[in-house]
């Protein structure tokens, strides 16, 4: 391979590069004007157990550091149970319903505390 | 140039990297429209400040009655879904703190008014069941706590209420209840209250179809009749007074009571602050936000904030700060 081709490939790879990466950014993240905005679920470990945070556009807007609904200073057991819990809340957002979780939920979420 | 190979291969090995973890954290998102964002949204809650933090739940989101309680962090901007309010779902209760405790009560299911009465420890983030509020069933009453004792006045159990009663949280149940001196007259619902230094003060309100414009301090014992909050005076100070008005927010700040938003005839954005050392209301810069009724109002950190609400049907789930001495900014 000569110089000038090693070159060349180098060239069209960074270009291919770009424009991947600029197309799967655009999809994450829309322009401005946009009225969609992202919410992300982050589980996180907290006394010994997890919680979750829901993100909206970037802005923690619920941090769950407790078991919600349920009485006393739970967390969750395991960082799938506080997704599990946190995947509810975030898309009770999207849909337009107002994001609490009640006991009967979480029972049927199967989180133990609540039993 | 085989630098730049090997350099070329490395970049894109770290691009797929990188793609590939950012892909990770997308799978867990949603997206939405922001417009449909609504949030706590709701009218009509109870809310409670303990060690700076507000407490707010229960309410009416437009179809049914709640029973979730939440926690808003203000410096974070962040709200926490606590325990659950543990009486029947409702709207139009009190709530009020003492002694590091929030105490919820009274309220309308949608059938039944209501006198059963709560205690929420924000320790170990648990309710109690506290005796049940010894005047009658109601709804749209205010409270307050002044020295750690609670009071519930005015209100509506079928009638428009100027009763008032006291609650002490140390005593037993048998007589944690006791009734005291009721306002001297102007008996109405809706009513709006705030405390400033050991007295609190109750205006607004409506009763017979009537927006109430009696005005009165509560010292804990006695009621003492302020200037009315409407041109009755023949000095020229009352002369813009045209707030009376229901279900509007209230808190205190700094010193000065302030009433905002609410209802009267349409809604109103207006906002009014009281000065008790002059007996005097100043109108301020209006409420930015839609205006509504049934917000809730709470000030902490010296920092006021007015939100959630009803503007027509639709709940509201915005939070607003107010700056009392702030020029007014349309781009903030």
């Amino acid at each position: 391979m000569t110089k000038r081709n090693i070159i060349i490939v180098a060239g069209i790879a960074v270009i291919v590069l770009a424009f991947v990466v600029g197309k799967s950014y655009r999809q994450t993240t829309p322009g401005p004007g946009s009225d969609m905005v992202p919410v992300v679920v982050v589980p996180f470990e907290i006394n010994n157990g997890w919680g979750y945070r829901v993100n909206v556009d970037g802005h923690t807007y619920i941090y769950q550091d407790v078991i919600p609904a349920i009485p006393g200073n739970h967390v969750f057991r395991s960082r799938e149970e506080a997704m599990r819990v946190g995947q509810v809340v975030a898309t009770k957002l999207t849909q337009h319903k107002i994001p609490s979780v009640s006991r009967q939920e979480l029972i049927a979420m199967q989180i133990p505390e609540a039993q | 140039m085989r630098y730049l190979k090997g350099y070329s291969l490395l970049l894109m090995a770290s691009l797929a990297a990188c793609s590939k973890s950012s892909d990770t954290t997308t799978l867990v998102g949603n997206w939405m429209k922001r417009s449909q964002y609504e949030g706590v949204a709701r009218s009509s809650a109870a809310s409670f400040v303990i060690d700076n933090k507000a407490y707010v739940g229960t309410g009416y989101d437009g179809t049914e009655r709640l029973q979730d309680f939440w926690v808003y962090d203000v410096d974070l901007n962040q709200w926490t879904q606590i325990t659950s309010f543990p009486g029947v779902a409702r709207n139009g209760a009190v709530g009020m703190a003492m002694a590091g405790k929030g105490y919820v009560g009274t309220g309308y299911d949608g059938l039944n008014k209501l006198n059963d009465f709560y205690e929420y420890d924000p320790v170990a983030k648990t309710w109690t069941k506290k005796a049940n509020f010894k005047g009658t069933a109601r709804y749209g009453a205010v409270a307050f706590a002044l020295n750690d004792k609670g009071f519930i006045t005015t209100g509506y159990d079928g009638n428009w209420l100027k009763d008032n009663w006291k609650f002490d949280p140390t005593a037993p149940d048998a007589t944690a209840w006791t009734q005291v001196e009721s306002m001297n007259s102007g008996k109405r619902t809706d009513a709006s209250a705030f405390v400033i230094g050991n007295k609190a003060y109750v205006c607004m309100g409506t009763a017979n179809a009537a927006n109430v414009t009696d005005f009165y301090s509560f010292d804990g014992t006695t009621w003492t009749t302020l200037n009315p909050i409407a041109n009755v005076n023949d000095d020229s100070f009352d002369d813009d007074y045209n707030f009376a008005g229901s279900s509007a927010a209230a808190f205190s700040m700094k010193g000065k009571g302030y009433i905002v938003s609410g209802i009267k005839g349409g809604y109103s954005a207006a906002v009014w602050e009281y000065t008790p050392g002059t007996d005097r209301w100043v109108q301020k810069t209006d409420f930015e936000g839609a205006a509504r009724s049934g917000a809730v109002g709470f000030s902490l950190k010296d920092r006021g904030f007015v939100g959630l609400g009803a503007s027509s049907s639709l709940s509201l789930d915005d939070l607003w700060e107010f700056d009392p001495n702030a020029e007014y900014n349309k781009n903030d």
